[in-house]
């Protein structure tokens, strides 16, 4: 039996998600001009649509411009099928709720929240193409579009990326203000398109790196402020393989990784059909899923807006706990981190990591760092919008386990010596960031399940009575609480051993001490 | 003979219309490209000759709406020979020739919601699209902006018998400039008619017509029966049995044994809305000033009156305006309330 092939023409109809009613409807006038043809205006002025309207984006795109065929980010309401293939024992899910293509998915999210994608993959995987349906859907002509997209290569200079000194004004300037600068279109819109990133010399990395970090490009000491915009950066290989090495400053600050997958033989028809009707979906994208800033600037607020409740907050504080710690990285607790020894530019396998841990269970022991404060703010900015894309006013778990990978592609270097990846099945997170740091996630809740720390949390706890405020409290009580710390502190020396989550829980401890050592202080003084 | 600006207008978006038809075949199986050049060449191309006339630079615009919206008619069968919607086609010939420069103004808003609101006004059993499409042709010419004839349409739909859609439109009313909105309400506009008053007045009667409501004399009231509501379905209704009727929670429910529909009715006709295959609960209060005994007698809002139809009734309910009543040998809920004779 083959399957007919469905293409492209119309927007998917809502909801593209259904959720449970929530009551019963009214009658509206304004349904009379509801029916079968969308003009888009209508969702437009209604901000609370817009969750539906990306979905229909997505949708579309998925179901008429990009032959993206994967759900790779899988969603359950119950138990999936699963099947297991060969000797590696490859495992195939089929999920039972509305899946996704992280290829067309990602991009989508990183259009609204205004951050920075890196399509990473081989040649002719559509990586460029998706980018430029991003800026057809932020509103921009095709041409517009593809004029501004800058492309990568060896002799591009910062004046290729950013703009020119007039020359009249160059000639007759007194001073660097009297210079005038014919600033590059593409500096002033809100999606912006670096095709081939890692080809671009050092020196102009430096300059891009300027404009994406900051917002603003600077050229005879003239500045142009940039708009808040979508960035989305292609590589064919980012693992080194461009003309130039790519400035760490540049990556960090790349929010999500996105892999452009191999296409799917099964799928040949539909790029003949392409062929022969020169079809061109970038030219019909449907109005109804164009967005104007407006519309973009008020999703963002829509996706902060979105709860992330303290138990799952916990979960993400409990995952990236361990990977800064390192014991043997330094004398004081506070600088045992890898990034002393990042510092010091020593080799891990120089310096001793503490004994008797479990080196597989030691989830720390699996990368070279630990996660920045962009990084972990990225994580939580993707996975609020992911809940918003699928029309959730909280957070849930499986937005944050199928998010975390993405950001973090990038952002945690593995440590291949590991003895994990030396465990039967596990080599292959050599190559599979993203199934890796899944599995990290995994292994992470696993552990924070085991030591139950929902329900007994101490540390936590300590916190929520700190956080009350010291207002009213008597010496006593803090007499009291420091004595809770001390024996906490105690009991957690008897013994056991120091992993990331614990060191930070033992900073955290001495914080709080410290805090309620002031204010006793201060007590005191008072009377 | 294609028009000039039409043949222009193919030519500036050749590949773009290619593709789009590319895509609509494919969606559409059945959509013949014989049938859609024809479409294009009777329906379209006028249209396009009649933009240009009044806004040249939005020919473009206006041709890939009008594309679009005729490759999703026609690709759902919605038109052609064998439509079960001739309103759509009338409306396009009609409404969007007799107002090019609305057209032209947001094809895609114009186009589709003109579109829509005849597909809604053609599904509903009971209401009246050809007198939409006449109203807005009389009424329409008034318009200046899109806004104000969508806002027009909304009263007009209401007039044309989505009673459903009352609230709405007598809000409606209050948005428009006062002589849009009698125009709207079919009220010749005389020195001191005072459109808040009469739409306050027509709130409270649904059987009150907009044109006496702003006379000055609203006349004597009487107990009538003032609708039938549903048939057989046998005979193109909805009912699979003699319904019965309540009230819940203001609202009349119908029951037919089988599913269950929310009536909404009042002076320009009824509609009926599936919610479901059970009644809800009917609300406990029986209303006091109504009652209706086995000869057919109604009592209701102080005045008594025997209609000879209503003898021995299956069930019957009362608001504050109507009394709902079903007898077992017919499929149509009867409405009796005081109107002016």
């Amino acid at each position: 039996m083959t399957s007919e092939y469905k293409p492209l023409a119309k927007v998917s109809a809502s909801p593209t998600n259904p959720q449970p009613a929530k009551a019963k409807k009214k009658f509206d006038v304004a349904d009379l001009y509801a029916g079968p043809l969308n003009s888009g205006q209508a969702q437009a002025a209604n901000t609370t649509a817009l969750d539906e309207k990306l979905r229909q984006a997505y949708f579309w795109i998925v179901n008429h411009a990009i032959i993206s065929p994967y759900y790779d980010i899988e969603y359950n309401d119950g138990p999936p099928q699963s099947f297991t293939f060969g000797d590696q024992k490859s495992r195939v899910n089929l999920p039972s709720d509305q899946s996704y293509s992280s290829f067309v998915l990602l991009p989508l999210l990183n259009l609204v929240l205004r951050r920075r994608c890196l399509l990473v993959g081989g040649p002719g995987r559509g990586k460029t193409a998706s980018a430029v349906l991003m800026g057809v859907v932020a509103g921009y002509s095709i041409k517009d579009i593809k004029r501004a997209i800058q492309h990568g290569q060896p002799q591009m200079t910062i004046s290729d990326l950013l703009g020119n000194p007039l020359p009249s004004t160059l000639v007759g300037a007194k001073s660097m203000d009297e210079v005038q600068i014919s600033w590059r279109k593409w500096l002033g819109m809100r999606v912006k398109i670096i095709d081939e990133y890692n080809r671009i010399p050092t020196r102009t990395q430096s300059a891009l790196l300027t404009v994406m970090g900051d917002n603003y490009a600077e050229i005879f000491d003239q500045i142009y402020e940039c708009p808040e915009a979508a960035w989305y950066l292609t590589a064919n290989d980012d693992a080194g393989g461009g003309t130039y090495q790519v400035i760490e400053a540049l990556r960090d600050r790349i929010d999500i990784v996105v892999k452009a997958l191999h296409f799917n033989t099964r799928f040949l028809r539909e790029l003949l059909t392409r062929i022969e009707e020169n079809i061109k979906p970038e030219e019909v994208v449907p109005p109804q899923i164009i967005f104007t800033q407006q519309e973009i600037d008020d999703a963002y607020k829509a996706i902060l807006e979105v709860r992330l409740s303290g138990p799952l907050r916990r979960r993400i504080e409990f995952f990236t706990s361990h990977f800064e710690f390192y014991d043997g990285a330094a004398h004081q607790v506070e600088y045992k981190t890898k990034d002393t020894v990042k510092l010091a530019a020593l080799d891990f396998s120089t310096l001793p990591e503490g004994t008797g841990k479990d080196k597989v269970k030691d989830l720390g022991s699996q990368t070279r760092n630990g996660l920045s404060v962009r990084a972990l703010m990225t994580v939580l900015s993707f996975a609020k919008a992911m809940a918003w894309f699928r029309g959730k006013e909280e957070v849930e778990f499986e937005d944050v386990r199928q998010m975390t990978p993405f950001v973090l592609h990038d952002k945690l270097v593995q440590e291949p010596d590991s003895p994990f990846f030396e465990a039967v099945g596990n080599s292959v997170f050599r190559s599979d960031k993203v199934g890796w740091i899944r599995t990290l996630f995994d292994l992470s809740c696993q552990e924070y399940d085991r030591l139950d720390l929902d329900r007994d949390d101490p540390v936590g706890n300590l916190q929520a009575e700190f956080e009350v405020g010291l207002e009213g409290v008597t010496e006593k009580e803090v007499r009291a609480r420091l004595v809770k710390i001390e024996r906490l502190l105690t009991d957690w020396s008897k013994g056991r051993k120091l992993y990331g989550h614990l060191f930070d829980d033992i900073l955290k401890l001495k914080y709080l001490h410290q805090r309620y050592t002031n204010y006793l202080k201060w007590l005191k003084w008072k009377g | 003979m294609t028009s000039e600006a039409f043949a222009q207008a193919l030519k500036n978006n050749r590949d773009k219309l290619n593709t789009k038809f590319a895509y609509a075949r494919h969606a559409y199986p059945s959509l013949d490209g014989e049938a859609f050049k024809e479409h294009l060449r009777l329906l379209v191309a006028p249209l396009i000759e009649a933009v240009n006339q009044v806004a040249a630079a939005k020919v473009d615009e206006v041709l890939m709406a009008l594309y679009d919206f005729s490759l999703d008619l026609l690709g759902k069968g919605m038109f052609g020979a064998e439509t079960r919607y001739p309103a759509l086609l009338k409306g396009w010939t009609q409404l969007f020739a007799q107002f090019p420069q609305l057209l032209a103004q947001e094809p895609l808003t114009f186009a589709a919601a003109v579109s829509n609101a005849l597909y809604n006004l053609s599904i509903n059993q009971n209401t009246r699209p050809d007198f939409w499409i006449n109203e807005m042709l009389r009424i329409g010419q008034a318009c200046n902006d899109v806004e104000a004839f969508l806002e027009v349409g909304k009263i007009v739909a209401w007039r044309s018998g989505m009673a459903h859609y009352r609230e709405g439109a007598l809000a409606a009313c209050l948005q428009l400039e006062p002589p849009l909105a009698l125009a709207a309400l079919c009220i010749k506009e005389e020195a001191g008619t005072n459109l808040e008053r009469v739409v306050d007045q027509l709130r409270g009667d649904p059987w009150l017509s907009p044109w006496v409501a702003a006379s000055a004399a609203n006349g004597n009231r009487r107990l009538k029966i003032t609708a039938v509501v549903g048939a057989f379905r046998g005979f193109g209704g909805l009912f699979m049995s003699p319904p019965e009727v309540v009230l819940s929670n203001g609202d009349f429910y119908v029951f037919d044994n089988e599913n269950c529909w929310l009536m909404t009715a009042d002076l320009f006709g009824a509609t009926l809305h599936r919610i479901g295959a059970t009644l809800p609960n009917p609300d406990q209060a029986a209303r006091s000033n109504a009652s209706i005994d086995k000869t057919g007698l109604v009592k209701f809002a102080e005045q008594q009156m025997t209609f000879s139809e209503l003898q021995t009734p299956s069930s019957f309910a009362a608001n504050d305006t109507t009394l709902a009543v079903t007898v077992p040998i017919s499929f149509g809920v009867y409405l009796v309330a005081l109107t002016t004779h």
